[in-house]
């Protein structure tokens, strides 16, 4: 009798134990799904951000008649597959010249854009301004606006300063338009340092001015690296306005190149054009890479703690 | 050689925040440490001192040279921030010799004094090390050194170890002060933590809503409080504050507690004295004893070298008694306690400024105000 009574005791123990065993596997289980999930989704968005830059390095390479010709096949290097496109492009083209005018733009632009954000973004972090808020919005605003939108007010402004068809005409909007969101961005970035820092400069010696640009200045090197990139990356590829400015040949920037070469008469020569946009790509992605570490920090605005 | 003084000296926020008013004087060696709650205007005084906060009125003076309105860097004064604020993007090295660099001094000697800072502070193996990399602890130790390094007229600290632990914080006390010692900077140090004030100062304010309330030595501050405010800022936990009754009964001076009467010897009060006061007992002055105050143990709280023990009386006053040795008494007893009549201190009761301190013979003269009557010399 007893022994049976222990049995039955032994039963109900191990059923209470297969119950919490059961309940805890099924939350195991689900967040297994949730993870298989969201790696499915994730894998789907990627496949849509990588194939177009997949599909332009491949057509770069094969040579295809028209899109109305391409078929998978072409999706896969072919036996027919040269760097011909490349070739053509920087030797029979002046390309070279292109990417001194798209560098000498860039690099020109960004500089000025950036030096003026640095000192109007400390200034909007650290001083009485006044009516702070209201100039803060409009900037907020003018970010907003699309760059392309400008190009008929920017025409007619540049066309009565005689600055249509020089470099000059394209610095000067490239560098406003990248001065106004990094003024922004720096702004914020900023905000988030203690002032502790350059107060303590100060009492190191440094004068207000002093310490703002020998401390501040170095620790909004995250966001400063950030906005460059941003800013680099306006003008170098922009066709609206230049393609609007720029009338002699030997001013052309690389993305009116791009067009010029690329537009037969009368079909576009898909494999050049690609290749094209491979070369531009490069030194973006060099970019990208060798400042990776700042992108990140910029994107998350995080700040020295 | 540096004295500080300021002499009235106002900065007005609004009405209620600022500082309103500070007269103070401060010796060459000196460590003054400024005591408030938050809000009280300290870190305020402080920053005007350093150049970082615009003085409204009153004048600063460093060493006879007025400096109310000298730029921070012509001040030559070194300031330990609460958070550090070491520059992050400078190796510690670099961070110490940053005041250097700025007077423009030769590489060789530059170098030679922070290995020397660096060796007082035991911080040489740090030096090629981002702040980023090392503790809290040595951090704090980087920006003493930074704060050294130029060997400067005065030293200003802001809470420097309000972001240690606690046992850091009593092992940086012990340093902080013999670094002042060994260097003999006049030191001018701001903290709410009543242990860092009475540890390290030679001389401590206590500031309230902008105002100065008592400036001494920190144990005349603990003894002999000017007023009820600083009785219970000073003191962990607070100083016991309760209603009483003082009286003249047959030429001698007697305070009534609830249905307790005590003597007060030596006190002389006019024939018919009488008075509402609040009588201000330490909670390590409280003992037992068979004719005193009833009370009930309400909760007792254990911090391992001392007991607290709170107390209710009849009337629902709290009371706090610390003990060192072990009583066995539960939660819920009752035991008659009795302040220590050496230790007594007595406080009018409105305005609660401090008119009474064991052994004096007349009672203070504070100003008049209703309910205090003129029986003082």
């Amino acid at each position: 009798m007893q022994s049976v009574e222990i049995n039955k005791n032994e039963i109900g123990y191990k059923q209470e134990n297969y119950e919490m065993f059961k309940r805890n596997n099924y939350y195991k289980r689900v967040r297994l799904v949730k993870r298989i999930v969201s790696h499915i989704v994730l894998i789907i968005f990627s496949i849509f951000a990588i194939f177009p830059i997949y599909y332009v390095f491949i057509t770069s390479l094969n040579p295809i008649g028209s899109l109305g010709d391409a078929t998978l096949k072409d999706l896969l290097p072919t036996a027919k597959a040269s760097l011909y496109n490349y070739y053509s492009i920087i030797f029979r083209h002046p390309f070279l010249l292109w990417l001194r005018n798209t560098l000498f733009l860039t690099t020109t632009s960004t500089l000025i854009g950036l030096a003026l954000a640095i000192i109007s973004g400390l200034a909007f972090s650290r001083f009485r301004i006044p009516a702070k808020h209201a100039l803060l919005y409009t900037l907020l605003i003018l970010t907003l606006f699309p760059f392309t939108m400008l190009v008929i007010p920017f025409y007619f402004m540049f066309a009565e300063l005689h600055l249509l068809n020089t470099f000059i005409g394209l610095i000067i909007p490239y560098s406003a338009f990248s001065l106004i969101y990094a003024t922004y961005l720096i702004k914020t970035y900023v905000d988030n340092i203690p002032k502790d820092y350059e107060e303590a400069a100060q009492m190191d010696g440094l004068s207000r001015r002093g310490a703002l640009f020998r401390i501040l200045v170095p620790m909004a090197k995250p966001v400063i690296i950030f906005s460059l990139i941003i800013a680099f990356m306006g003008p170098y590829t922009d066709y609206a306005l230049a393609g609007q400015f720029l009338t002699s040949p030997g001013k052309y920037t690389m993305a009116i190149g791009m067009y010029y070469i690329s537009q037969g008469t009368i079909t576009v020569n898909y494999g050049v054009y690609s290749a094209f946009a491979v070369l531009m790509g490069i030194p973006i992605f060099i970019v990208f890479f060798v400042f990776q570490k700042y992108l990140v920090s910029g994107f998350s605005l995080s700040t020295y703690k | 050689m540096s004295q500080l003084e300021l002499q009235n000296v106002v900065r007005k926020f609004d009405d209620k925040r600022g500082v309103f008013g500070i007269d103070l004087k401060i010796e060459d060696h000196e460590f003054f440490v400024i005591l408030g709650p938050s809000g009280c205007g300290k870190t305020t005084t402080l920053r005007m001192v350093a150049g970082l906060e615009k003085v409204d009125s009153g004048k600063i003076f460093l060493d006879d040279q007025e400096i109310t309105d000298f730029p921070p860097r012509m001040r030559n004064i070194a300031m330990v921030f609460q958070n550090y604020a070491l520059y992050p993007f400078l190796t510690v090295r670099k961070n110490i010799q940053f005041p250097l660099k700025i007077l423009k001094m030769s590489r060789k000697d530059m170098d030679d004094k922070t290995e020397e800072i660096a060796k007082i502070l035991g911080i040489q193996d740090l030096l090629e090390q981002k702040p980023g990399e090392i503790s809290g602890g040595q951090r704090q130790r980087v920006a003493l050194a930074r704060a050294l390094v130029r060997e400067p007229k005065m030293f200003l600290m802001d809470e420097p170890l309000s972001n240690l632990d606690a046992k850091l914080r009593t092992q940086m006390r012990v340093e902080l002060k013999r670094i002042q010692k060994q260097f003999g900077t006049t030191t001018l140090y701001v903290t709410h933590d009543q242990v860092e004030a009475t540890t390290l100062a030679d001389r401590a304010m206590v500031m309230r809503n902008g105002r100065i309330e008592q400036m001494g030595p920190p144990m005349e501050i603990y003894n002999r409080p000017e007023n009820r405010f600083v009785a219970t800022f000073v003191g962990d936990p607070p100083m016991n504050m309760i209603p009483a009754h003082l009286y003249e009964s047959g030429g001698k001076a007697k305070l009534k507690i609830e249905n307790m009467e005590m003597d007060i010897p030596g006190l002389q009060l006019d024939a018919g004295f009488n008075l509402d006061v609040i009588a201000g007992i330490r909670p390590e002055d409280v003992r037992v004893e068979d004719n005193g105050l009833k009370s009930k143990l309400v909760v007792k709280q254990n911090i391992g070298r001392a007991e607290y023990q709170y107390f209710e009386l009849n009337d629902g006053t709290s009371f706090i008694r610390q003990i060192y040795s072990d009583e066995n008494l539960q939660e819920g007893d009752f035991i008659n306690i009795m302040p220590n009549i050496e230790k007594l201190i007595l406080f009018e009761d409105n305005e609660g400024r401090a008119i009474y301190y064991y052994g004096m013979n007349r009672l203070k003269k504070v100003l008049l105000t209703e309910g205090v009557r003129s029986n003082n010399d």
